[in-house]
């Protein structure tokens, strides 16, 4: 054999960016998940209501509580998103009455914290009251659904998301079935159309040390953003512990994975059934800030928006999920006279990022036509396909030589069969 | 009992509805394994398209052509072009994520269909139109002792019957039915056996469309209106009735179909008009867990 | 790529951020304030939109007018435009641009009740509070529960729903189906003319639709088996028109055997083009008067310009509301016209107990909240469907 070539050009030493760039989704998803990226992400995040106010302080504008309410609107659907980016992204189920628990806790929470009951709990009390009654529907949903096949499962939950609205929207007065008034006159249990009013927020300190009186608005904000962290760190760890694992391996190829003694049943209904809790957090939390538990939060529409900002920034991402989620809140405030669009605009760009790129801007799940039989979702690997202009050029001599020696080994009399 | 036999009339007058849509979703479910959730949403364009035909010919008078004439033209138009919107469909959306992971077409559908009611609302009208039925079909109310029902409702029976037995007679008894129930069993086995797949996805799209257009004729010549929403829930509910009649059997779905317009009837008419809908998703998640081959479908193997 | 594009959200963000600004300049005239803004609130789009686009108009109509006829001492009126889309959460943070802004003195709407109960108390809570004035929201807990900021020009719940019982009874009515259309405003209204029916022993049969239905049969039916003689359909949406047209394939002809009760959205003349003229003969209420049927030189001088402006056919899509809006706006704009201006600023508080104590002139003649922010006097209009429009046929006082 001869020597090594020598190279034909200076080995480059690519820019630690460059090479995330070029390593694709999964790469920049690494990038984007390690600690010295989220922790200034939300640090930075935490601080921009009071930089708002500091600019509002000091110049005429007037902005401050009006963005930091996006904001907070922008974080709550981010949470959304990474909860359902569990279930659809991690768990491949498509739970299309994902919303109806994000309803669920807020009416929950509604119910124990205003004067529809008359019961006024304290949020350490409530909140594992709103985790139960989530959990339990979440489990009365998930149990027998989760045996069917995927799309299924997708027109169960759709069904599960209609009737919850159908339920909330009547049960302000005593069903009448038959003829037959079932309960006592005057009871009134959702609302109804007008859904519940005067929910008590948390009690929370109004200001804290250091940083001052806290209006309402951007205590809100902090908790969301906390939740998310919080939501986020979770979901992180977890990926890499064994459900993290069971869920990757289903994902391939659940017969395998079956195969491999994985309880497939018990692993999709832990992912349905967190993404559920943590969607009903997220209700609790949202009845307390606009003080209101509305039939609205049932609606379809919400559960589309939600389903875009997953898509979009892509399947089985966080960071994708949480972009998604800022692409999708932020620019319709701005653009308020093209409300009239929104949906219009929002389908094709459903329609178009699955044609042209299912897994979204940051998604490493690939639901793209397969190529070879078998398997569910493929993950893309994360090697990157070498560049062919960045091997080094082999030269004619080098050529002739790895002729030679080949030549050489066929030629070898001990090889010949 | 006679409120009980004129809730069972209306049931399958809204039954003959729910299963020509329903045969759509069957039909496309057969060849492709796929839930096209805008299905609904073609049905909603057939009834524009049929009040589109109908507004312009009662508002301009064009030449007293006979409301005959009119009709027909509206039933041509319906159902080409809900055809041609499904093939449409299909061909952008569709059959580029053919042979992905189930989700994928399922998302884009879900997609389509909002696409579909968006452009419709922005595009022709976000209020309900109205199609002139008076002036093109007679508005006879048909009396048997108590009961009653309008000429319109009885139509709508009788061609619905009429175009399921068409339909059946095309899968079950010509060449390219067989071909169509080939590809659904095995559509790479059907490749070899010289089956041009492609084209029968094509026409299973285009006849499953078109009777979704007719369905739009005939509900705005029934009940004389057309809205940007009609194809949402009516699409769910026919999908129920595909999945209780067994998904991917057309018979099952034509039977599912009426069952499920007396179900709504009768459940609304008799316990509660407020609950009605949520007896219908019940049944349908009564009907999936216990039976999810519906009742005349294949038992399930179990798939991923 | 990723973080590119979420620094370029962030600077587009910033630039939007910049021009949202509302800024206050030293004030010069005494009398004359720098700046003034209301705003107007409504579903303008989403499933709405039919009440609210035409009281968008009428707003805006009114600013105009009043700006031409000076403004406030000179100073033109800003008017921002808040599309709250039904939906409380929004209405919340589009109201919070309005509530740190001390030049915005007050709103023109919220339209929908349930916006009203969902945003009141932020409202309320303001400092300053931001005092509103709607011109069609109903439910009698607007009111009641004694906000400061709470008013509205239009009839309440518990005028409207024994208004419209007593009408149906005074026409003979012996059994009435009542239906609503699952609204926040149709459930409130039915309730309360159910109650007043059920008072004077008039045997009822509650049913709801849904919005958006279109099929009927199934409570045509069942009004058939309860042998009503009237159906009263509280609904602001377009299911009046298939309805009827359902109603009348049934066997049940309305004027013949079968009579009809409708309230505000369905005093609206393009319901007897929808049904084909199966409404005729149908009756409609109203909270609010239709300018176009109220005797008096200032309403029908407004329907003329409101035509101008809009195109002749404009009335057909106004909506029940394009009249009391005008009406609301005016009694906003005239308060903070009889406000003191103090440095060039005019403060809520001086709107509100303005709101409160002056009498208002409008194209309705006089108008005066009282304690509880309603208006003394407003009356029901009683409408039929005769021909091709909805005639007027006489006020009843609520």
């Amino acid at each position: 054999m001869s020597a090594q070539p020598a190279p034909t050009h200076p080995i480059q030493t690519t820019h630690a960016l460059k090479r995330i760039w070029e390593s694709g989704p999964a790469g920049w998803n690494q990038a984007l998940t390690r600690p010295a990226v989220l922790i200034p992400f939300f640090v930075l995040a935490a601080a921009v209501p009071l930089l708002l106010q500091y600019v509002e302080d000091n110049s005429s504008w007037i902005g401050a509580q009006y963005w930091t309410l996006i904001l907070a609107n922008c974080a709550m659907y981010a949470c959304l998103a990474v909860a359902l980016n569990l279930v659809v992204g991690y768990a491949g189920l498509l739970n299309l009455g994902f919303i109806a628990f994000f309803g669920i806790g807020s009416y929950a929470y509604a119910l124990v914290a205003s004067d529809q009951l008359h019961q006024h709990y304290p949020v350490w009390a409530a909140l594992p009251v709103v985790v139960a009654v989530t959990l339990a529907f979440a489990l009365l949903v998930g149990v027998p659904a989760l045996r069917l096949r995927g799309d299924y499962l997708a027109i169960v939950t759709l069904g599960f998301g209609l009737i919850m609205r159908d339920l909330i929207l009547d049960l302000d007065r005593p069903p009448v079935l038959a003829g037959h008034q079932f309960g006592p006159d005057g009871l009134n249990l959702t609302g109804g159309t007008n859904g519940i009013h005067q929910v008590d927020p948390f009690k929370l300190p109004t200001s804290l040390p250091l940083l001052g009186p806290v209006p309402h608005f951007r205590m809100y904000y902090w908790i969301f953003i906390g939740f998310l962290a919080l939501t986020v760190y979770c979901m992180l760890r977890w990926r890499n512990s064994r459900s993290g694992r069971a869920w990757v391996a289903i994902r391939d190829d659940e017969l395998a994975a079956r195969a491999m003694g994985v309880n497939t049943f018990k692993y999709r209904l832990l992912a349905f059934a967190t993404s559920a809790v943590i969607a009903g957090i997220v209700g609790m939390i949202d009845a307390a800030f606009i003080f209101n538990a509305f039939p609205g939060n049932f609606d379809v529409q919400q559960t589309v928006m939600v389903f875009i900002m997953v898509i979009l920034g892509g399947l089985g991402s966080i960071p994708g999920a949480i972009l998604g989620a800022i692409l999708f809140t932020v620019p319709p405030f701005l653009l308020q006279q093209f409300v009239f669009y929104k949906y219009l605009v929002i389908s094709v760009v459903l329609i178009a990022t699955m044609v042209f790129r299912p897994e979204g801007l940051l998604g490493t799940v690939s639901i793209r036509p397969r190529k070879n039989l078998g398997g569910t979702l493929e993950l893309l690997t994360a090697e990157s396909a070498v560049e062919a202009s960045e091997l080094p050029a082999v030269t004619d001599t080098e050529v002739a030589d790895l002729e030679a020696s080949a030549g050489a080994i066929v030629e070898d009399p001990e090889w010949k069969q | 009992m006679s409120i009980f036999l004129q809730q069972l009339i209306n049931g399958l007058e809204l039954g003959s509805l729910y299963a020509l849509v329903a045969l759509g979703y069957t039909l496309i479910y057969g060849i492709l394994e796929m839930l096209n959730f805008a299905h609904g949403d073609v049905y909603m364009v057939g009834a524009f398209l049929a009040a589109g035909v109908a507004a312009f010919f009662v508002h301009n008078e064009v030449a007293a052509i006979p409301a005959g004439l009119v009709v027909g033209l509206m039933v041509v138009v319906a159902m080409g072009g809900a055809g041609l919107l499904g093939v449409g469909i299909e061909r952008i959306a569709y059959r580029p994520l053919r042979n992905a992971n189930r989700l994928a077409p399922l998302i884009t559908a879900i997609g389509v269909s909002l696409f579909l009611e968006s452009a419709v609302q922005v595009w022709v009208s976000p209020a309900p139109v109205l199609v002139p039925s008076n002036a093109l079909v007679p508005q006879t109310v048909l009396h048997f002792g108590t009961l009653t029902t309008p000429l319109t409702g009885l139509s709508l029976f009788v061609v619905a019957i009429a175009l399921m037995v068409a339909l059946d007679a095309f899968v079950f008894r010509t060449r390219f039915g067989s071909a169509m129930r080939a590809t659904a069993q095995d559509r790479e086995a059907a490749t070899f056996m010289g089956i041009d797949v492609d084209r029968v996805i094509l026409v299973t799209f285009f006849v499953a469309s078109a009777l979704a257009g007719m369905a739009g004729v005939l509900f705005g010549l029934w009940h004389a209106t057309a809205d940007f929403f009609m194809g949402y829930l009516l699409g769910i509910k026919a999908f129920t009735a595909a999945v209780i009649g067994g998904i991917g059997n057309i018979r099952g779905a034509m039977i599912g179909g009426m069952l499920l317009g007396v179900l709504e009837s009768l459940a609304g008419g008799f316990i509660s008009t407020q609950f009605q809908d949520t007896f219908v998703f019940l049944a349908l998640i009564t009907v999936l867990l216990i039976r999810p081959q519906g009742l005349f479908g294949q038992p399930l193997t179990d798939r991923a | 790529m990723a973080q590119p594009r979420i620094f370029a959200l962030i600077a587009v963000a910033t630039v939007g951020l910049a021009a949202c600004g509302g800024g206050s300049t030293t004030g010069a005239a005494a009398n004359k304030p720098d700046k003034v803004q209301i705003a107007a609130e409504g579903p303008f789009t989403g499933d709405q939109a039919s009440i609210g686009a035409g009281a968008l108009k009428a707003i805006q109509l009114a600013v105009s007018d009043f700006n031409k006829a000076g403004g406030v001492n000179g100073t033109p009126v800003g008017l921002l435009i808040w599309d709250d889309q039904h939906s409380a959460q929004t209405a919340q943070t589009l109201q919070a641009a309005g509530i740190a802004d001390p030049t915005v003195l007050g709103i023109v709407g919220p339209m929908n009740s349930g916006v009203v109960l969902g945003s009141v108390t932020g409202l309320q809570a303001a400092t300053p509070p931001l005092p509103f004035v709607s011109e069609s929201a109903s439910n009698t807990k607007v009111t009641d529960s004694g906000w400061s900021v709470a008013h509205r020009v239009n009839a309440r719940d518990d005028a409207q729903g024994p208004a419209d019982a007593a009408f149906m009874i005074a026409q003979g009515a012996k059994k009435v189906e009542v239906m609503d259309a699952k609204s926040d405003y149709s459930t409130a209204l039915a309730d309360q003319t159910e109650a007043a029916l059920k008072a004077k022993s008039i045997p009822t049969q509650r049913d709801s639709v849904k919005a958006g239905t279109t099929d009927f049969s199934t409570i045509i039916t069942k009004i058939k088996s309860f042998n009503a003689d009237w159906v009263y359909f509280a609904d602001e949406g377009p299911e009046a028109a298939p309805f009827v047209s359902q109603l009348k394939q049934a066997g049940l002809t309305i004027g013949n055997n079968i009579n009809f009760l409708g309230t505000d959205g369905e005093e609206d003349s393009s319901i007897i083009t929808k049904s084909q003229s199966a409404y005729d003969g149908a009756y409609a209420t109203n909270i609010t008067a239709d300018p176009a049927g109220v005797s008096g030189s200032a309403a029908a001088a407004y329907v003329t310009e409101y035509k101008t402006a809009y195109g002749p056919d404009s009335l057909s899509s106004a909506g029940p509301f394009y009249g009391s809006a005008y009406e609301a706006a005016q009694t906003l704009l005239q308060a903070i016209k009889n406000s003191p201006v103090n440095n060039g600023k005019i403060s809520r508080a001086d709107v509100i107990s303005h709101l409160a104590s002056d009498t208002f002139t409008t194209i309705f003649g006089s108008v005066k909240f009282n304690a509880k922010g309603d208006v003394t006097g407003g009356g029901i209009y009683v409408y039929q469907a005769k021909g091709n429009a909805m005639v007027v046929l006489k006020q009843v006082s609520g």
